[in-house]
């Protein structure tokens, strides 16, 4: 049900007049040696804190990683935090922060993936299967190719930011946007050495997150902590779009490169895969992106024979963090292409390629799974060709591209794809962390869902007041979710990887079931908490790559059509076919709506053009993420095997960038290899056509 | 500066900057919190406000430009019929946008469909693409507007 919003407060409605307000000076060099700091005179209301100034733990925590809260004199990112200046008068703290100056000692390379020393290297992971370098000799065709993928910022409208408010019992309360409350009561009560239950947080309005507001919350609120502990006034520490942009930890960017042997029949028989991930000058969630990345670079083919490379490395960017899907769209981008390629290498139509190497069973999945059930990738990518009738176009412009003249016409182009979303953490970061959820039945007969998990969006949390109203027979408007304050709510873990659909849904099925059960047999109000922990037994062991990764894995395939100018280059969708297999649908319009509006974020984000905003740094501009243009969109959802819901927002960032860069480049015929798949990419490749062309011609 | 002009149909005087943009003088000085700003470049759409009835983003807008016009922000918008004509199409179409983007979304709609006459799809998406939040799905945005339209139509219909 939509309401006027009238009374949702996002982290920016808290700034009011008397708040301190607080800045980031930040590093203007990607690295070296803070030599000197020079301030200007600072009025009596105003002040600034550095490194040695955090009262105690100077360092963030996420998992078991940590990065400073603040720069200890050693520069390791542009943009890296260097003093937190506050005062209450916002322009003239604004004024007083264009006097600072830091002199460095600049000591720096640019970092580049391509070419990283040993020393870069933050986490390596070696998995091979069978015996790849023999199947290589006995390969019929050998295909190798290389790809890469951009950095990719966040871009939700509402500012990241963090107030914090001293309370008369001396505790401190923490307002952040964040989809990890817990983790920031901790990160503020270690870096004022305070007590747990001495920090609440509480959690505002947003928007929809793509997991961007994971971790970094949390050192907004411990400067915004810091700040108000000195003072003993509230604080806002609210940073600008820009800056969110350019220095908020985004998707990290990568280089995969490929090299497959195939059959006489187009099978594989080996592969070989060598994948570098950018984590900037703080890995940390490396080891997750870097298992996550592992697991899906293979794709969900099977072959007997594999080796997989894969590195984190330490570069002078900002920390990469947590983005849709963590590793799987850059991994998915470069199977999916890849396996366009070893189609073409085979003869095959890209359809009938990937029928004939899917694997039928989990087990059959290139990384090791134990559980055996059964998929339909099959079924998955027969729905979507039929549906976008690809045989006939595929071979249509493929003859096509061939016979016309290159300047006649637009050029029309097919591609498929298809992916796996796994749902949760792969590694053994998680593997003590307990959700609980509790619901509480008042005696007005209204519901209330206390959870610290954090709705990605307004359907999530529809949809969870829906199910409860459901079971108890009660309007959902009775419904109230209590997502906020920590010293209310029950620990949810963070609040990303579909966790709400696939852990916190069941939760609060389970909650509102047994309130069903004993609802007139005992008085009003009834409360009820129900725990989930992530099973030790048969988890996924990154060391040997084996086990059950996910608790629930969800399954799409996806048709992208496109039309180019030759000229002009201009390039427009002319449909997205899309199915999945994604367990119980609980709420099928909500769900599509998800998929719809990921779909067309996905296919502009894989076409956008990072403009470069300030130095080194790149970002995505904040305005087109609308199209401009509608295309049609049909989504299917097949009869699932799997009796729970499993998440699907992810599938669309995974599918679309290798469909779409696969159709641009068969209209053009040209062959596309990295992310996102701009004009200038796009003119790029076709000089290089031209430029073989010419080549051969000369030979 | 003293600059006079008619917010939410009331007449309001203000003593500031002239340059001040106008939607921090409606967050800040009028504490009228629910009209967003994101970009303080026009971009988003999250500021959107109507002046003099047409949409406009009030973070472009100096407060001394608007001096004795009509400024409807959200606050004044909610409750009227029109916004019920709005708020029912989209309960309808099952389109939810967020409560960040919903002001400025909500206020672009309005004026599009006060025109009297239909908008056609090609107006939606463009009136969508002056709007960076991408939370809620384009088709059932779509059908929203169009459904809004009905509802006023239809209003005023049994007016007559």
């Amino acid at each position: 049900m939509l309401e006027t919003h009238k009374n949702n407060r996002f982290i920016c409605d808290y700034y009011s007049l008397g708040m301190t307000v607080i800045r980031i000076i930040r590093a203007e060099v990607p690295g070296g040696t803070i030599t000197n700091i020079s301030l200007p005179e600072l009025p009596p209301d105003a002040g600034v804190i550095g490194y040695d100034d955090i009262p105690a733990e100077k360092n963030l925590s996420v998992f078991n990683r940590t990065m400073p809260l603040l720069c200890d004199g050693k520069i390791r990112y542009e943009g890296e935090p260097i003093l937190l200046l506050y005062g209450q008068n916002e322009q003239e703290i604004d004024i007083i922060a264009s006097c600072i100056k830091i002199d460095y000692e600049t000591d720096y390379t640019i970092s580049a993936l391509e070419s990283y020393t040993d020393e870069q290297i933050d986490r390596e992971l070696n998995f091979t299967r069978g015996k790849p370098e023999r199947n290589f000799e006995r390969s019929h065709k050998i295909v190798e190719e290389e790809y890469s993928t951009s950095e990719q910022n966040h871009y939700d409208l509402e500012p990241q930011g963090a107030a914090a408010f001293i309370k008369d019992d001396k505790s401190i309360a923490i307002t952040a946007a964040t989809q990890w409350p817990f983790n920031v009561r901790d990160n503020v009560s270690a870096c004022l050495d305070i007590q747990q239950k001495k920090v609440t947080v509480d959690v505002p309005a947003m928007g929809k997150t793509h997991s961007g507001k994971l971790w970094y919350a949390g050192l907004l609120a411990c400067y915004a902590a810091i700040v108000t502990w000195k003072t003993g006034k509230p604080s806002i520490c609210l940073i600008p779009k820009t800056d969110s942009i350019l220095y908020t930890p985004g998707r990290a960017a990568s280089i995969i490169r490929h090299k497959t042997g195939l059959d006489e029949n187009g099978k594989i028989l080996c592969r070989s895969i060598d994948i570098s991930i950018d984590s900037g000058a703080y890995p940390m969630l490396s080891e997750e992106v870097i298992n996550r990345i592992c697991f899906s670079a293979a794709g969900v083919y099977s072959t007997s024979a594999l080796k997989i490379t894969a590195r984190s490395l330490k570069t002078n960017n900002p920390p990469s963090g947590a983005f849709n899907g963590m590793g799987f769209h850059q991994s998915f981008f470069a199977g999916e292409s890849h396996a366009n390629s070893l189609a073409k290498a085979a003869g095959l139509c890209p359809l009938e390629w990937r029928k004939l190497n899917t694997a039928r069973k989990q087990i059959n999945l290139p990384i090791g799974w134990e559980g055996k059930k059964p998929m339909q990738l099959d079924k998955l990518l027969e729905t979507v060709a039929e549906m976008s009738d690809f045989r006939r176009k595929h071979a249509a412009y493929g003859l096509s591209a061939k016979m016309q003249n290159y300047f006649s016409g637009k050029k029309r182009g097919i591609g498929i794809s298809v992916c796996c979303q796994g749902n949760g953490f792969m590694g053994k970061v998680e593997e003590n962390e307990k959700y609980t959820v509790s619901a509480r039945l008042d005696t007005d007969g209204s519901l209330s869902l206390f959870t610290s998990a954090v709705p990605e969006n307004f359907q999530t949390s529809s949809l969870w007041c829906e199910i409860a109203g459901g079971i108890l027979e009660i309007d959902p408007t009775d419904v109230r979710i209590e997502t906020t304050d920590t010293s209310l709510v029950p620990d949810s873990g963070p609040s990303l990887f579909s966790r709400n659909i696939t852990i916190i849904t069941q939760l609060i099925e389970k909650c509102c079931n047994a309130i069903k059960k004993s609802r007139f047999r005992l008085p009003l109000p009834i409360e009820v908490k129900r725990s989930f922990r992530l099973p030790r037994t048969n988890g996924w062991d990154p060391e040997s790559f084996s086990g059950n990764p996910f608790p629930i894995v969800s399954w799409g395939a996806s048709v992208v059509e496109t039309e180019t100018d030759p000229i002009t280059l201009d390039t427009s969708v002319r449909g997205v076919w899309f199915a999945a297999d994604c367990g119980k649908i609980m709420n099928p319009y909500l769900a599509r709506a998800e998929v719809e509006s990921e779909i067309f974020r996905s296919v502009i984000s894989s076409t956008m053009k990072p403009p470069v905003l300030k130095n080194t740094r790149t970002g995505i501009p904040l305005t087109p993420i609308q199209p401009e243009t509608l295309f049609p969109i049909r989504i299917e959802f097949l009869d699932s095997r799997e009796t729970k819901p499993g998440g699907l927002g992810e599938l669309p960032d995974s599918l679309i960038p290798a469909a779409l860069s696969e159709a641009l480049s068969m209209g053009l015929d040209i062959k596309l290899r990295n992310l996102p798949s701009t004009s200038e990419s796009l003119f790029q490749q076709i000089e290089h056509r031209t430029r073989i062309e010419e080549q051969e011609l000369e030979d | 500066m003293k600059i006079d002009f008619s917010l939410n149909g009331k007449k309001v005087s203000i003593d500031t900057l002239p340059e001040k943009r106008l939607i921090d003088v409606i967050r800040e000085d009028f504490g009228l919190m629910t009209t967003k700003n994101a970009c303080y470049s026009g971009e988003c759409g999250s500021c959107i406000v109507q002046l003099e009835g047409q949409p406009v983003p009030a973070c472009q807008i100096p407060v001394f430009t608007v001096r004795a016009k009509r400024i409807i922000t959200i606050e004044g918008f909610m409750g009227t019929e029109k916004y019920l004509d709005i708020i029912n199409a989209f309960n309808d179409m099952k389109c939810i946008p967020c409560p960040f983007c919903f002001t400025g979304k909500i206020m672009a709609v309005d004026s599009l469909i006060d025109n009297q006459r239909s908008p056609d799809t090609s107006e939606i998406m463009s009136l969508l693409s002056d709007h960076s939040c991408s939370c809620t799905s384009v088709t059932s945005f779509i059908n929203g507007v169009k459904v809004a339209y009905q509802n006023r139509e239809f209003r005023g219909e049994m007016l007559k």
